[in-house]
């Protein structure tokens, strides 16, 4: 990309800046907003490594995860502060772990080998994937075609991880009880901007799932962006209304479609003895994935929002 | 900036994650902490190859372009990193219920 | 065809989840273990003719995922089909509820997928699955101790996998790959002192994978949590610490360069000499058999640094065996602990007067740990000490000694008299066979031991009856002198409720992961 040489630098500058600024904050209010900021900066570091699909993933990400802990740790902000209530950390118990640290990172700096990247394996990818998987995007042929096998574990985790989430909960329901006292405040400018965000962003989550072989973007990113929108939904409108035990059921049809479609295509390749595009597959497993992903995350929020912040 | 001083700049990372694990005494600044040592991998993965200039690995002319698979796996370990934090968060708000506390060595007390 | 093996358990689980049947839901739990069963076994008798390659997707060279099948993993997947099994025979009766068999049937698929993958970034990404997993199944049954347990756990494996990220982050811009096949090829090639640091970071993961000393205390925490479930706390003991020695193994073979095997034996001995006495220092006794656990890990570690080549196989058997009876030993232990309300060693009394098949099952297990003539532990014992220098005889002499003292405290429970009004106890029979069936694989697995590590390995290792004889005497001779030591010593002793006071927390783990990184780092750079 044009013009990295110094804006990259600046970057990186700050991005160690915000680290440092999240590691000496006490209050969990303002740690949350720094780690806000600190996504951010995180983002434009990726973009200007050009690698978009991280960078995306990571900004839809650091939105859902930060409106995520504001919401749900609004209750827990006066157990947090203990910490400040305490007196000041002696000298030596600032100064000796820093010390500590700052040795070993000379230390790893010592021993960072001088060797050059070995390029071989980037320039195979490079020229055999629009052959091998299909599509423009590099980055999805390998997420959706190479390392399938990495992709569907991390399906795996994302199902996992929400069975722990409800599982590991105070509250034992799957859903909110019938009706359950809405928290929501009604405000006419948040509704009034919602009603015009949620269709660019509608838009958006279509555009990412759907052209996420030809250009950044994909599954993952677009199904965030799709569980964004019921987090915006969920400023003018509680979400109590959504069925989230056939949500909780439906996501583990996804995941085993997931694996059935990985298995057809990759594993038993039958693009080879049907006359099946390859495109065609890679947007139907972005899609998969997108409703996977925006399944898991609705979930998580709900989550959140009906049990945890209780 | 060459590939060597973003290396550099992520060891920082890793260790300035590092020393929040190995102080905070607040569970949920532990949580965070973790978080920035996992961006410092994924800056370390992503410099892999980088000089000034270099495109993203889409599109249909592709020269010059950064390696593909270090990205496809950091988008894998950004995803993990959140569902791994997602559960990390529940667990200590089911703790936090029980103890009334979000210090490590409240709850260590409190167990015993 | 190996792919198979980590995805039917994990989309069983998810059947089973989705259409929760009553009774026919175990059924086709129990027939989908069968059919793993059976599956491992054809895998191991497949490997024989030469390690299966299963490149998912058939792409050129390295491009794709690589599943590698070798005599090594195959006898592991056999394992963890196995130890599943027993555990789904055990808790066929007991009314657990649809998650607990989803988390279960989950954690198989994982283990599985563990040990069959050869690609270094996929072994990360089912590691930190398997790290949630097993953190939901310890704190399953959500009391304030294991809530603790389950988040430590989680946390600490949390931090202890960036590092490995980042190590192999390292390998991948030195060789260009995340093939371990490929990438050790291309390692052989590039200069050691390069190679300090990915080893140093992956390493230290592998070390808290491993639970060696100084790195060992969130294993305790975790498997001898009291709330978990029986079977998880076996597993756990006896299954899932062993993906770590497996890691271990592959780990070190990729960066064959490096000949770290002095450093590891002495961490592996510290370990064993930390574990029994943090054993001998509980009463509680799924703490007593977890740090028991940690010690044996010790000694299969020291075993495998041994440069020789029969204390290898000596201790990939002792994995074997130490599965075997730590299983039962665990199995049991949830059985008595239920029996009488309390898991307090000096609280329990005659177990074999109220439950005689589950106190035969643990006599047969102790004898099988404590390495008596004749049990599985002594063959593989016999193997490991058969590479040993007089030093190290001497240390794991030391360690071996630490085990029957260990077990003689835990032992006096099966004898004397129960509490009035404590009768006999109903076991169900699916319960009683699950531990006999490992009880007696103990005993079979001393009888035959020539034969099975032929079978297993395909080495041939014969016992040499006057060596054989000579370890037997050590072994009477300890077992003397650890008697006296208990009885005159042990009940007395101070240092004890001092080690129990020790208390480590999240923050001093972490510390410590810190300065055994460097420690490793500089040891590393001075061998190369």
């Amino acid at each position: 990309m044009i013009g990295t040489g110094f804006i990259l630098p600046i970057f990186i500058f700050f991005w160690i800046i915000g680290a440092v600024l999240i590691v000496k904050e006490q209050h969990i209010h303002r740690l949350l907003v720094t780690l806000g900021i600190f996504s951010c900066i995180s983002f434009a570091c990726y973009l200007l490594l050009a690698s978009p699909d991280v960078a995306m993933a990571q900004a839809v990400i650091s939105v859902f995860a930060t409106i995520t802990f504001i919401v749900a740790f609004e209750k827990y902000y006066k157990y947090a502060d203990r910490s400040v209530i305490q007196a000041k950390p002696s000298m030596v118990k600032f100064l000796a772990p820093l010390c500590f640290c700052i040795v070993l990172a000379a230390m790893f700096i010592y021993f960072i080998p001088d060797y050059p990247f070995a390029t071989a394996l980037r320039d195979q990818y490079v020229s055999m994937f629009k052959t091998d998987i299909g599509g423009e995007n590099a980055v999805t042929a390998i997420y959706l075609g190479y390392r399938l096998y990495d992709t569907v574990f991390e399906a795996l985790i994302l199902l996992v991880s929400i069975m722990a989430v409800i599982h590991l909960s105070h509250y034992k329901d799957l859903a909110a009880p019938r009706g359950m006292p809405s928290e929501i405040q009604n405000s006419d400018i948040a509704a009034v901007t919602i009603r015009l965000v949620c269709p660019i962003m509608m838009l958006l989550c279509i555009f990412l799932i759907a052209n996420g072989h030809i250009s950044p973007g994909g599954g993952f990113q677009g199904g965030v962006v799709a569980a964004s929108l019921f987090v915006c939904r969920y400023m003018i409108h509680d979400l109590y209304d959504i069925p989230i035990v056939q949500v909780i059921n439906f996501e583990k049809f996804i995941f085993v479609g997931i694996v059935l479609l990985g298995a057809l295509f990759i594993y038993l390749s039958v693009q080879t003895y049907f006359p099946i595009n390859q495109t065609a597959y890679l947007v139907a497993m972005n899609m998969l994935i997108g409703l996977k992903v925006a399944c898991g995350f609705l979930i998580v929020f709900y989550r959140f929002i009906a049990f945890e912040r209780r | 900036m060459s590939s060597n001083m973003l290396e550099i700049a992520s060891v920082f990372m890793f260790f300035i994650g590092f020393y929040g694990v190995i102080t905070s005494k607040s569970i949920i600044k532990s949580i965070v902490a973790i978080s920035l040592m996992e961006a410092a991998v994924v800056v370390f993965f992503l410099s892999f190859g980088f000089i000034d200039g270099i495109m993203p690995p889409i599109g249909t002319d592709l020269v010059n372009v950064a390696d593909p698979l270090p990205q496809a796996l950091m988008i894998t370990a950004i995803i993990i990193g959140v569902a791994v934090t997602a559960v990390n968060l529940t667990m200590m708000i089911s703790l936090c219920r029980q103890f009334n506390t979000m210090d490590w060595d409240d709850v260590r007390k409190d167990t015993e | 065809m190996l792919s198979f093996f980590p995805t039917l358990p994990i989309i069983t689980a998810v059947f089973l989840y989705v259409f929760p049947f009553k009774k026919a839901g175990k059924a086709i739990a129990i027939l989908a273990q069968m059919a793993l069963v059976a599956a491992s076994f054809y895998l191991f008798f497949a490997v024989r003719q030469g390690d299966i390659i299963d490149p998912i997707g058939n792409y050129d060279g390295v491009l794709g995922v690589i599943l590698r099948a070798d005599t090594l993993a195959a006898v592991f997947v056999a394992l963890v089909a196995f130890i599943f099994f027993v555990a789904a025979l055990y808790r066929f009766h007991e009314d657990d509820g649809k998650l607990f068999w989803f988390f279960l049937f989950i954690w198989q698929g994982l283990l599985n997928g563990i040990f069959l993958t050869g690609d270094m970034f996929n072994r990360f990404v089912l590691i930190e699955v398997v790290t949630v997993v097993v953190s939901v199944m310890i704190m399953f049954n959500r009391d304030n101790r294991s809530q603790y347990d389950g988040l430590l756990h989680l946390m600490v494996n949390t931090v202890a996998v960036k590092f490995y990220l980042f190590g192999i982050g390292f390998v991948y811009r030195l060789t260009g790959t995340l093939d371990m096949h490929a990438a050790r090829v291309a390692l052989a090639q590039i200069d050691n002192s390069s190679l300090v640091l990915p080893f140093a970071l992956v390493m230290t993961a592998v070390t808290l994978k491993c639970a060696l000393a100084p790195l060992f205390s969130w294993f305790p925490k975790a498997a001898g949590t009291p709330g978990a479930s029986t079977v998880v706390s076996t597993i756990l003991s006896g299954l899932h610490i062993k993906s770590g020695i497996y890691m271990f193994i592959r780990f070190q073979a990729l960066f064959g360069e490096i000949d770290a095997s002095g450093f590891f034996l002495i961490i592996g001995i510290i370990t064993g000499v930390v574990g029994f006495m943090w054993a001998l220092s509980q009463s509680d006794i799924k703490l007593i058999l977890a740090y028991n656990t940690i010690s044996q890990m010790g000694l299969i570690i020291a075993g495998l640094n041994l440069s020789d080549n029969y204390a290898h196989v000596g201790s990939i058997y002792h994995v074997i065996n130490h599965t075997l009876f730590k299983s039962a030993l665990f199995l049991c232990a949830g059985l008595v602990a239920k029996a009488y309300g309390t898991r307090d060693t000096s609280e329990i009394r005659g177990v074999f007067k109220r439950m005689p098949i589950v106190g035969a099952a643990i006599l047969m297990a102790i004898l099988g740990i404590t390495g008596t003539p004749f049990f599985n532990g002594s063959i593989s014992r016999y193997f490991i000490l058969s590479g040993a220098g007089v030093a190290t005889t001497g240390a794991i002499m030391l360690i071996n000694l630490g085990t029957i003292l260990v077990f003689i405290k835990y032992s006096i429970m099966l004898f004397g008299q129960p509490k009035p009004g404590q009768g006999a106890v109903p076991i169900d029979n699916f319960k009683k066979a699950s531990v006999l069936i490992l009880g007696i694989l103990c005993f079979a697995g001393g009888i035959f031991g020539e034969e099975l590590i032929r079978f297993l390995f395909n080495v041939t290792a014969s016992v040499d009856a006057a060596g054989y004889f000579e370890k037997t005497i050590f072994f009477i001779l300890s077992g003397l002198a650890g008697f006296l030591i208990y009885k005159y010593y042990l009940k007395t002793s101070k240092l004890l409720a001092k080690v129990r006071q020790v208390e480590i927390g999240f923050r001093s783990m972490c510390t410590l992961m810190g300065i055994f990184f460097a420690v490793l780092l500089i040891a590393t750079h001075l061998i190369v």
